[in-house]
């Protein structure tokens, strides 16, 4: 009985995992975004300076102000095999930058992706940037699991207080997967710009290629619609999924939800809950009230 | 600046601003511009000169700001939620606006859009109805009247004013009864908020010019009236005529008018319920023929709409299967398109009965905050409509009644508008939109739709927004955002992603795609401006090189792009430079197509003499790249010609004011195709590679 039904699980995802081929970037879990804040904003991860920058952009975790740590969960299309956990932490040190870890699980027992990442960002001046280290384990029902190490790059400078721009590398050293067909670990270019033309709106925009696959544009719009509360939506082109969602802020937690739509797979779901050291956590999150009735009257 | 403006106004204001007020000369509507601001050109299937035509009705009557409701306001796609919000604001606090000047004052009011608002608007200083002439003194007294008289042909011989020769089997082929001129008469005299009053006819090109009610031919083919009064009593609206009925979304009664997805991707996306507008239009099929009111008492709208109307259709006859004396009449289509110049057209003209019964409700918050509305109706069909059954069809309306109910409401939160509408129709179909437009930022605006119409939904006259032309068979999410960086700049950009769950035109499948445009203008000063405008749609279509018995779906990508750069030199002269072009192309099948065209327009103005002048160049691989160019036309006319292959197209339009009574136009308009043998196809086709429109125009104030 419990056979069969695995085998419908594998059929089941086999045919999901087809369909996700079909779409770019989208196959396994590593063009992905972490946090619910992220996928609101039209699965944009790149320029958010929060503590869940350790997965999306260890350059961006280097404008930090206050450590922090979140846990979020994560269900695609419905799908019980499309299940991840995250969790992220972050250490401020005025004088070190910023140290952050990373731990995630993505899949059920037939399937999973597990990672855990150790790294370090620190902002000089206008920009900051980071170098992060990552073991990555695969491991599918019946088949040996393989793990790798894979090194990612960030960076993200304030041009202006109201021009931002980021840039990340995803598997620098381009870990191979196996010595068949030269199989690799997907190495994912992000590069983005963000616009404040206020501070309570944040427009995104990013480019995400995959060096194998046609690249993917997102855009993103973050906008404090009350004092400490958030909505979120945006889009991204090429796999046509749509995403919005909202989070706010209570003493020092903040709670992030947001939904996402792909035309034939489904809605994907996600929450997440930060804890944060102290009252603020970056400087986008810190609205300061005059300046924003100024703009707004 | 803008203040010291304003004091210097208001100094003066004080002594003088009777004078001020009333004199400040109304600018000429730029009707191109403007409607090229909205719409999106290069889109394939709209009819722009329905669309023309209803925008025109629209901005025939300038608002008064005085009295203007939230709804006209932001009707006139013009002004961000904000700047409503904050007229309104003004409006209340202050008092009755002055004079036009007063805009300046009002701190979102900056000069780029109260320069576009100023065609449209007036402030009235002469409050309504407290003269104490009666109704019929004031309509005979009333300087808002017009008689326009339009007469148009083509001067080429065309297929359909020559004689029929049989063909092989021995038929003839249907020709035109009528002449190829065209004739239009309208007659209006309207005061805002006040009355209406006119008459529209039309007798189209190859219609005839005869009186013989037994082919329901009354001297011109098309004739329209109608006598509206507002503001009477209980009454805040009654008309008896010609009329259309706007309610809500748009998702039953839209009065034919709808904006959508264009190059102003905050301010169209929303509709305002406008309620009942007389219809001044010769579009044959838009409008309701009866009666309609609206009473006011408190805060509630009560309106109820009788209409009985004869349309177009072939009536079939088929016999009962059981009982073979039985005989069914049914037809299997409702024709719009007016034309009654053949034989068989004008055999199908005004064979089937449309009656329509309607009554709403809306409620409307004292602040208006929000509002909430209700409508209920039925269209009955003295004939039923039974279309031929395909694959495609099959949950289109079939019967002889149709009703609908839906209900409508808004809300107004700080700077920002949500708004939906959600019907059903009889049967069972559902239709359902909701957004939202915002301001979040100085000179920031944004705006979000969502809808969700099923495949069997039924509404003749809904217009809501969407992709397809109808509201059926489509899911559907849309963004857009406006951001003016700075006084000479301006962005705007949309981004559009849709699900066809069922089959669709040009696609026998389950189809989607995405859409998304930007346009970044800058305005140097106010006599130049220059834009550039890019635009993506993809979308699934069946393989048009596909070989095989079943269609196959793929990805079919249209890009358009456009840069025009506009120079008024001085007083009397002013140019503009239009280059654009489009792609085509479709995934697996054959190589990417191009189109191209550029246009260069000289336009002189010599205060009672104006000469408008155009040469353009085409050059197009095929009809997926044709090209559409605005021309400037005859007031209240309007041209947009699909232009594809190779050729030229010029144009040359004088207007000469006589006197305060008489204006007159004349345009001369001709395409030249050098390596066609014909132009135009069908009864239309033309011998020869040219073609010559001539359009003369007379104005009379009575």
């Amino acid at each position: 009985m419990f056979k069969q039904n695995k085998n419908i699980f594998t059929g089941l995802f086999m045919a999901v995992c087809s369909v996700l081929f079909t779409y770019p970037s989208m196959a396994g879990n590593d063009g992905f975004v972490f946090g619910p804040r992220g996928l609101g904003t039209g699965q944009s991860g790149l320029l958010h300076t929060d503590i869940w920058a350790n997965h999306n952009n260890i350059g961006a975790l280097g404008w930090l102000k206050k450590s922090g740590a979140g846990v979020s969960f994560d269900n695609r299309y419905n799908l019980k095999s499309f299940n991840q956990i995250a969790l992220t932490g972050a250490l401020v040190s005025k004088k070190y930058g910023v140290v952050g870890i990373g731990v995630s699980r993505f899949g059920s027992e037939l399937f999973s992706q597990s990672k855990a990442s150790l790294g370090w960002a620190k902002s000089f001046g206008i920009a900051s940037i980071g170098l992060q280290g990552q073991w990555y384990q695969v491991a599918a029902d019946e088949f040996p699991s393989r793990h790798y190490l894979i090194l990612n790059f960030g960076g993200l400078a304030k041009l202006t207080s109201k021009v931002h721009f980021a840039a990340s590398i995803q598997n620098l050293n381009q870990a191979k997967a196996s010595d068949f067909q030269s199989d690799k670990i997907p190495t994912i270019v992000r590069a983005g710009l963000s616009f404040l033309p206020n501070n309570k709106v944040k427009l995104i925009s990013e480019i995400q290629k995959d060096l194998d696959k046609k690249s993917i544009f997102k855009i993103g719009i973050e906008y404090e619609v009350l004092r400490k509360v958030w909505a979120r939506t945006g889009f991204s082109s090429q796999i046509q999924q749509v995403s919005g969602g909202v989070g706010f802020e209570w003493n020092q937690f903040q709670f992030d939800y947001a939904i996402a739509n792909h035309p034939q797979l489904g809605w994907t779901n996600s929450i997440g809950i930060n804890f944060i050291f102290g009252k603020s956590q970056s400087d986008q999150k810190e609205p300061s009230k005059g300046e924003n009735d100024k703009e707004n009257k | 600046m803008k203040y010291w403006l304003f004091i210097l106004i208001l100094a003066f204001g004080l002594n003088t601003q009777k004078l001020f007020g009333q004199t400040y000369p109304r600018p000429e509507i730029q009707v191109e511009d403007f409607i090229e601001n909205l719409f999106n050109l290069q889109s394939s299937d709209v009819n722009y000169e329905d669309l023309y035509e209803q925008l025109l009705l629209l901005y025939s009557n300038p608002l008064d700001l005085n009295d203007a409701t939230p709804d006209e306001l932001r009707n006139t796609y013009i002004l961000s939620e904000k700047q409503v919000q904050d007229f309104l604001s003004h409006r209340q606090k202050t008092g009755k606006l002055l004079s036009i000047y007063e805009l300046q004052s009002i701190p979102s009011f900056d000069q780029n859009t109260i320069y576009a608002l100023l065609p449209f608007v007036i402030v009235n200083e002469t409050p309504l109805n407290q003269d104490n002439k009666g109704l019929f003194k004031r309509i005979a007294i009333e300087p808002n009247n017009s008689l326009i008289v339009r007469g148009s042909r083509t001067l080429e011989n065309q297929k359909g004013y020559s004689e029929a020769i049989p063909n092989a089997s021995g038929d003839l082929p249907a020709r035109y009864l009528g002449d190829p001129n065209k004739i239009f008469l309208r007659y209006r005299v309207s005061h805002v908020k006040d009355f209406s009053i006119g008459f529209t006819s039309e007798k189209d090109p190859g219609e005839q010019l005869r009186w013989n009610p037994a082919t329901k031919q009354y001297g011109m083919d098309f004739w329209s009236a109608h006598f509206m009064v507002e503001n009477k009593g209980l009454f805040k609206k009654a008309i008896v005529g010609d009329y259309q009925y706007m309610f809500g979304q748009g998702l039953v009664y839209s009065a034919g008018f709808a904006v959508g997805k264009g190059s102003e991707p905050v301010t169209t996306v929303r509709r305002s319920s406008i309620g009942i507008r007389p219809y001044t239009s010769v579009l044959e099929g838009l409008f309701f023929r009866g009666g309609a009111a609206t009473l006011g008492f408190k805060n509630f709208e009560v309106t109820a709409l009788v209409s009985s109307k004869s349309v177009d259709g072939n009536i079939q006859s088929a016999s009962d299967t059981v009982d073979n004396d039985f005989i069914e009449n049914f037809t299997s289509s409702i024709n719009i398109t007016g034309f009654h110049r053949t034989p068989t057209e004008l055999a199908n003209k005004q064979t089937n009965r449309e009656t329509m019964l309607g009554t709403s409700v809306i409620y409307k918050e004292k602040t208006g905050k929000w509002e909430l509305g209700a409508l209920a109706t039925s269209i009955q069909y003295q004939f039923p409509i039974i279309r031929r059954p395909s694959v495609y069809n099959q949950f289109d309306f079939n019967g002889s009644l149709n009703q609908n109910l839906s209900f409508t409401g808004q809300y107004n939160y700080q700077n920002f508008s949500f708004f939906g509408e959600s019907a059903i129709s009889k049967g069972g179909g559902h239709a359902s939109v909701a957004g939202l437009v915002g301001s979040i930022g100085k000179g920031l605006d944004i705006s979000m739709v969502a809808r969700n119409y099923s495949r069997d939904y039924h509404a003749f006259y809904s217009n809501g927004f969407g992709e397809a032309t109808r509201n059926v068979n489509e899911r559907g999410i849309y963004w857009g955002l406006k951001y003016r960086a700075h006084p000479k700049w301006l962005v705007a950009a949309y981004y559009d992603r849709f699900v066809f769950p069922y089959l669709a035109f040009q696609a026998d499948g389950p189809s989607w795609g995405d859409e998304y445009l930007s346009r970044i203008t800058f305005s140097p000063s106010k006599t130049t401006s220059f834009f550039i405008q890019y635009r993506n749609e993809s979308k699934l279509r069946n393989l048009a090189s596909n070989q095989t018995p079943t269609d196959i779906l793929v990805t079919t990508r249209r890009q358009n792009w456009v840069m025009q750069a506009d120079v008024k030199a001085n007083s009397w002269l002013s140019v503009r430079t239009r280059v654009q072009g489009s792609m085509w192309n479709q995934e697996k099948g054959n190589p990417q197509t191009y189109g191209l065209a550029i246009s260069q327009d000289l336009n002189f103005d010599f205060g009672k003499v104006s000469i408008s002048n155009r040469f353009s160049l085409f050059d197009t691989d095929d009809y997926n790249n044709r090209q559409y160019l605005y021309e400037k036309n005859v007031l209240y006319a309007f041209s947009i010609p699909a232009l594809n292959g190779r050729g030229i197209r010029v144009y040359s339009l004088i207007q000469f004011s006589l006197n305060r009574k008489f204006d007159f136009w004349l345009r001369v308009a001709r395409t030249i195709q050098r390596d066609q043998k014909t132009i135009g196809s069908g009864n239309e086709e033309i011998k020869g590679n040219s073609r010559t429109d001539l359009v003369v125009q007379i104005r009379y104030k009575i």
